[in-house]
């Protein structure tokens, strides 16, 4: 044993993971013994009769056997979850002589890891309900428990448990109809690539080259251009080339640098009132310290995530492509793919990138993250010129962008200055004049919860007319 | 064995137990005649036993009655010694659970059922006890009886001490 060590055994008096005495014990013996010794001496009675029952039941506490060590084991929690409420089993040995245990659980109602409860020791097998309401992670269990005999007078405790949490994924929101594209042609939904393939649509006739398929010669274009050229039969061969089907690429960039409420007061003061952390704390350091939730809840940042996983369930329903960008932390995306095993590694990499929000100051969309002619939606509140440009840019390079509004509305002026209703006015209108740049470069704008077919229609005009 | 959490009872419940049977206590003591300074330094160390289970303040609340009801002027009655005797015990008991459970925390009454049980039990005995000496006529102790009564709780203080070293 250090030196360390033997400080904190000294300073905790020896508590901690073994049996070990009570202060009720000390009480129950001093005074039991005490009172009945007393009124022996002085001949009274009632003295006898006042120690009696202490020094009995402490005698009867110090005869039953109290050993082992308590164990407590938690089963049946799962790494992710949606939200709502799930059930998991908490698993406890309490020991030989046990008689009551002090346990931190969720209790009904409840989230995060709960009051102590005090339960027999008896329950060998105790069910709780873990309940949370807000995506992100969080600690759902940390089962502290300290283990009592007979009238409390020995406990083994108190120990501080492993925290055991789960990462609640965010919410797939069914979108209304209408609100996805059901075949933008070309850029999305189940599209005919510009290379040849195998599907059953032409793409060209052309003359026969070494190494094309028998089958692929269309005889009758062959043979009236034979005819026409006045050559031998079979010297003039023509094949038809369809084109490839292929999945389309859609690119959530989700800008993870601010994460703002719909109060302005709020903005310059990252960390909640309830966390009563210090001011100028960075993003990343407030949503590590919240518990239970990642981002904001009705901030930019958790409608950004929430609109980003229900746009991928909706396309990779379609059958696209979807990939992930992080603006703020290029690394944190996730690779292009399909099914429902993308959906769920969006999500997951969406609590990923929201947990590491308010990282960088540039947004920051490489041209090698975006496939040719994917469809690109910017998720983004666009309260800087840097995402509009970066819009703007990937607009350029030939990709149809969708610009979704994530600002919370309608945003409320800080009630403790005079210049709050003029500073909602001034980001008001430079919101507005950011929104209205992209438009006319040809970036489709909606805010989240618009139909997007339409606007992607009109965007997709507006581009052929523009070239 | 397989249990649901359910909702339980607040944690200070245990704590206003302890209050109320110290309230009960030194109701005992005002109809004993015990002084009023007494029974409001009674009810400050009473106040110290709720707010911190764990300290010396509930040795205290459990052996200043005992004394007083001992010490006070003129005749005690049996009755209040019978209450005394219950009260103290429950106090004891109460704090010992109280000290172990923050006041935030839900005590779930089927914890609480097995030391219910020991508590009736001891007081069964005790109160037998009680109810024997009430029966035996009064009168002077030979000398004899009484260095025997002293060496047996002698013995039992040594059994005791023996008991608890065993324990550690």
């Amino acid at each position: 044993m250090n030196r360390a060590q033997r400080l904190r055994e000294a300073l905790t008096s020896g508590r901690g993971a073994h049996w070990h005495p009570t202060d009720a014990l000390v009480r129950g013996l001093a005074l039991g013994v005490g009172m009945v010794v007393a009124g022996g001496l002085a001949h009274e009675v009632a003295l006898v009769l006042f120690g009696a029952p202490l020094l009995i039941s402490t005698l009867l506490a110090l005869v039953t056997p109290v050993l082992g060590t308590p164990t407590v084991r938690v089963r049946g929690l799962p790494r992710t979850g949606e939200i709502g409420a799930a059930k998991s089993v908490v698993e406890v040995d309490p020991g030989l002589g046990a008689e009551v245990m002090a346990i931190r659980l969720p209790g009904v109602g409840d989230g995060g890891v709960g009051p102590v409860h005090l339960v027999p020791a008896s329950a060998r097998e105790i069910e709780v309900v873990l309940r949370r309401d807000a995506w992100g992670e969080g600690v759902d269990l940390r089962p502290d428990h300290l283990v009592a005999g007979p009238d409390a007078l020995f406990v083994h405790g108190p120990i501080t448990a492993a925290e055991r949490g789960r990462v609640i994924l965010p919410p797939v929101e069914a979108l209304p109809a209408g609100l996805l594209p059901a075949r933008a042609v070309g850029l999305v939904g189940a599209h005919r690539a510009r290379r040849p393939g195998d599907s059953v649509e032409l793409r060209d006739i052309r003359a026969f080259q070494p190494g094309d398929r028998l089958r692929r010669i269309d005889w009758r274009v062959s043979l009236r251009s034979s005819a026409m050229a006045g050559t031998a039969e079979g010297t003039n061969l023509h094949v038809r080339e369809h084109h490839a089907e292929a999945d389309a690429d859609v690119v959530l960039a989700l800008d993870t640098r601010q994460d703002v409420g719909a109060e302005l007061g709020e903005w310059s003061a990252p960390a909640r009132v309830t966390t009563a952390g210090p001011l100028g704390r960075s993003l990343g350091e407030w949503s590590l310290a919240s518990r239970g939730t990642t981002a904001r809840p009705g901030g930019s940042l958790d409608l950004a995530v929430r609109a980003a996983a229900s746009l991928a369930a909706g396309y990779l329903r379609q059958g696209d492509r979807v990939s992930l960008v992080d603006l703020g932390r290029p690394r944190l995306g996730a690779r292009p793919g399909v099914g429902r095993r993308q959906l769920l590694r969006l999500r997951n990499q969406l609590v990923v990138c929201a947990r590491s929000a308010g990282w960088a100051q540039r947004p920051v969309l490489r041209p090698e993250q975006v496939p040719h002619g994917a469809l690109v939606v910017v998720l983004s509140p666009f309260l800087d010129a840097e995402v509009v440009e970066l819009a703007v840019h990937a607009a350029r390079r030939g990709n149809l962008v969708l610009a979704v509004d994530v600002l919370p509305e309608p945003l409320r002026a800080d009630p403790e200055t005079p210049w709050g209703v003029s500073a909602l006015k001034v980001i008001r209108m430079e919101h507005d004049v950011r929104l209205q740049a992209m438009r006319q470069h040809g970036v489709a704008v909606l805010r989240w919860g618009a139909p997007i077919a339409g606007v992607l229609r009109e965007a997709r005009t507006g581009r052929r007319l523009h070239r | 064995m397989r249990t649901e959490l359910g909702a339980g009872l607040p944690g200070w419940v245990l704590r206003a137990a302890v209050g109320g049977v110290a309230a009960g206590v030194a109701g005992v003591l005002v109809a004993n005649g015990v002084e009023w300074l007494a029974i409001v330094l009674y009810g400050v160390l009473a106040a110290a036993a709720v707010v911190i289970p764990a300290s010396a303040a509930v040795a205290l609340i459990i052996a200043y009655p005992a004394v007083a009801m001992v010490f006070v002027d003129g005749e005690t009655s049996w009755a209040g010694v019978l209450a005394l005797v219950v009260l103290l015990h429950l106090l004891h008991v109460l704090s010992a659970y109280a000290a172990i459970v923050p006041i935030w925390s839900r005590i779930h009454l089927e914890a609480l059922k097995a030391p219910a049980k020991r508590f009736a039990a001891v007081q069964l005995s005790v109160l037998a006890l009680a109810a024997v000496v009430i029966l035996l006529p009064g009168g002077r102790t030979g000398e004899v009886v009484e260095v025997i009564g002293l060496a047996c709780a002698l013995g039992l203080v040594v059994g005791v001490v023996l008991l608890m070293r065993r324990k550690s």
